[in-house]
């Protein structure tokens, strides 16, 4: 598993995750102004849109979007528990705090 | 509504109301005058919403998960934007009881670092 990132973009939020649940991935660092690997490689060939955090699958594959790639981290290691719910009995509650606030 | 929904809700408020909602707005050198402070007054209800979340409650969900790395993430840019969370203080406090887990201590340390390297790279350049 790959993750491009850049220093101190969303990207971080991954490496949390993993940090957190006791992962492993190669890391590699993209420059957000020159759009280039660290390594040298053009991040736009690897991914159009230039962004961040960008994981590569162990089948080679692309995974795109923080909210997807971090829940790909919490389901790859489900013993760290990184995506527990809270107790759906409470959503009454949380829905009327929604309400509250003319968001739902 | 199925178990993974309110992962998704935290996420996908994080994602949309904050990232790109508060910050890119506020990190855009070329957003056009009166972009800060009208995404600043925008962002107030969505920080009123967070922070009354928050209120009373260590994570977002049960524990800590895949959301809390996410918010924290976007919290560390209220120092460069200037954004000031006294206005929220279970915001603020938050952040800084996350920021101290051991996990988030060292991804942020390491990135930091990596971010200075960053800076006198540009300035080289």
């Amino acid at each position: 598993m790959e993750l491009y990132f850049s220093a101190m973009a969303c990207s971080l939020a991954s490496r949390i995750a993993l940090y957190e649940a006791g992962g492993d991935a190669r890391f590699i660092e993209v420059d957000p102004k020159t759009k280039r690997t660290l390594d040298g490689a053009d991040y736009l060939k690897i991914y159009p849109l230039g962004l961040v955090p960008l994981l590569r699958l162990d089948d080679g594959s692309l995974l795109s979007e923080n909210a997807a790639i971090l829940q790909y981290i919490a389901a790859r290691y489900p013993n760290a528990e990184l995506a527990q719910y809270d107790d759906m009995q409470r959503a009454p509650a949380a829905m009327a705090v929604f309400h509250r606030h003319g968001i739902a | 509504m199925t178990c993974s929904a309110r992962l998704q809700q935290w996420l996908c408020f994080i994602g949309t109301e904050l990232h790109k909602g508060l910050f890119i707005p506020l990190f855009d050198q070329k957003a056009p005058e009166g972009t800060k402070p009208h995404t600043l007054v925008k962002s107030r209800s969505r920080l009123d919403f967070l922070n009354g979340h928050l209120t009373g409650r260590e994570f977002l969900l049960d524990r800590f998960s895949v959301a809390d790395a996410y918010l924290c993430t976007v919290l560390n840019w209220t120092k460069p934007t200037q954004v000031d969370l006294a206005p929220w203080p279970a915001i603020r406090d938050y952040q800084r009881r996350i920021a101290a887990r051991p996990a988030v201590a060292k991804a942020i340390s390491e990135e930091y670092a990596l971010y200075e390297a960053e800076l006198v790279r540009h300035r080289a350049a």
